[in-house]
């Protein structure tokens, strides 16, 4: 049973260093930027050219590693998203998700030294584009962020619960609140690596 | 309600369970939402590991995602054994559970008591006995006994997870059963189901079994097909005088979420028909399952199991409880 969990936890580090490897890319063409753009005259150019090429290859990169969640889609308010409360229900949502989380002693220590206002940022563009909201999401990948948090399935898991929860708080009905996590769901792929 | 043989089946499993060692883990913060765990200060984090090993049962699991016990004692619905590994230990982990059912007809009744294990929601173990009585006049003495010990092996696929692929959680399944000896019918000199024209009083299930959650439409569809010689399961014995070979038989479960807490479906399990005592009927449910916690869920259905006997052709329709406790 032990060795059995030693074997397993050895695989998905195996797992968790190969997708660091696919998630480089993104440093290649920020290095690529870079470099190309070393030759126009304007230093100030080159800078906003080079930033400009590694948030589209950061969008990039995320949108590779994780299809499901990070489909950027244009145009007005899905139905599903508005069944959310659109920006400001999304918004609240995201505020009770995370208050729970760092209540929540199995998740809680995973969120030491993360920038809170960034991951209300990030999360709230998550789930806007997964119910094909007018958003885009512009944050790292999945298997990137957390890459170094070792997150084992009860903690994925977890964080589906303070999900439903802090939907359930906002009196989001329940085939809704499964829509959601039908679409966030396959994330565990990259999320998970113990 | 035959309250004292319930106190005796709980009073068994609660020994059981102290002679095992099984000590069931209080709900922790999955389940009491009302009262948060105490936010410890990021500075005391920092010094403990962010990743704690396991050793005791994780409950990490989602709620409900390990079934409910099936009459023959395997994680499922109620009459069909799911692809699903029961409990709500994850693959780092282990879950275990009893369970009490019973099941009243018109002129029958079925008990069963049991107790599963999933390990690594990868394998699952169970153990379970049915009791079933005649209470109409001349088999109100009638009483059955089996034993069914149960194996299932997850092979591929998560029903929970997989919600970008069509591919299903998939498992196979064995339960060997053995009958006890036949009471009530001693008047006619019967006392082995070999004497009510089975071929067997001992016979081993197969099945191969397909779960999987629609969460975009809060639907979970189950199909199982079991190779089987059992009659009405093997509480009248194994093959017969109809027919004695192996038969593939499917059933099925349909089933909506209500909420997280909440499930109710429909049931269908085809049945061979060996005797030609016994008519025997596929069988049919509709239930619903409430899980107020992970440690305990509560299911009940309207069940028909068909006529039982050619004796008394009359369709036996009633209600089943089933109570499961566990971690």
């Amino acid at each position: 049973m032990t060795l059995n969990v030693h074997c397993i936890a050895f695989v998905a580090s195996l797992l968790a260093a190969s997708l660091a490897t696919a998630a480089s890319p993104a440093e290649d063409a920020i290095a690529a930027a870079a470099g190309g753009s070393a030759a126009t005259e304007n230093a100030g150019d080159a800078l906003r050219a080079s930033l400009a090429a590694a948030k589209a290859a950061q969008s990039a990169a995320a949108l590779a590693a994780d299809p499901p969640t990070t489909r950027p889609v244009a145009g007005t308010d899905s139905p599903f998203y508005a069944e959310l409360g659109s920006a400001p229900g999304v918004r609240a949502i995201v505020a009770d998700f995370v208050t729970i989380m760092l209540a929540d002693s199995r998740v809680s220590a995973t969120f030491d030294g993360v920038d809170m206002d960034r991951l209300h940022a990030k999360l709230a563009e998550q789930f806007c584009v997964a119910s094909g909201g007018p958003c885009t999401y512009t944050g790292k990948s999945m298997a990137e962020s957390h890459e170094d948090m070792k997150v084992d399935q009860r903690q994925f898991n977890a964080s589906v619960e303070n999900l439903q929860r802090a939907m359930e708080q906002q009196g989001i009905a329940s085939r809704i609140q499964n829509r959601l996590l039908a679409r966030l769901a396959p994330t565990r792929r990259s999320i998970v690596t113990r | 309600m035959r309250l004292r043989s319930w106190a005796a089946n709980v009073a068994m499993f609660g020994l059981t369970g102290l002679q095992a060692g099984i000590a069931m883990p209080a709900t922790g913060p999955a389940d009491a939402p009302e009262k948060p765990t105490m936010a410890v200060p990021a500075s005391q984090h920092s010094v403990l590991p962010a990743t704690a090993p396991q050793s005791g049962p994780d409950m990490g699991k989602l709620l409900a995602t390990g079934g409910v016990s099936q009459v023959e004692g395997a994680g499922g619905g109620g009459l069909t054994p799911w692809a699903l590994i029961t409990g709500y230990g994850t693959r780092d982990s282990y879950g275990a559970n009893v369970h009490l059912t019973s099941l009243r007809t018109a002129d029958y009744g079925l008990q069963t008591a049991g107790v599963a294990v999933g390990f690594a929601d990868r394998f699952e173990l169970s153990l379970a006995r049915q009791h079933f009585k005649g209470h109409l006049a001349p088999l109100d003495q009638l009483d059955l006994k089996m034993d069914t010990v149960g194996i299932k092996l997850k092979l591929a696929g998560d029903a929970v997870i997989e919600q970008d692929r069509w591919l299903p959680q998939i498992a196979a399944g064995v339960m060997f059963k053995r009958t006890d000896k036949v009471g009530g019918l001693g008047a006619l000199g019967v006392t082995n189901v070999m004497q009510l024209g089975a071929t067997s009083d001992h016979g081993t299930d197969y099945y191969l079994s397909a779960t999987k959650l629609f969460l975009d439409q809060s639907l979970l569809i189950n199909a199982t097909v079991r190779a089987t010689k059992a009659n009405q399961m093997g509480l009248l014995g194994f093959g017969g005088d109809r027919n004695d070979r192996y038969r593939p038989m499917f059933e099925g479960s349909l089933a909506y979420l209500i909420d997280r807490r909440t499930v109710v479906g429909i049931e269908y399990r085809m049945k061979p028909r060996n005797l030609s005592v016994d008519s025997e009927k596929a069988y049919r449910d509709i239930f619903l399952a409430y899980f107020p916690t992970k440690n305990v869920s509560l299911t009940a259905a309207w069940v028909s199991l068909g006529d039982i006997t050619i004796f008394n052709p009359k369709r036996q329709d009633g209600l089943y409880l089933s109570l499961q406790a566990g971690f």
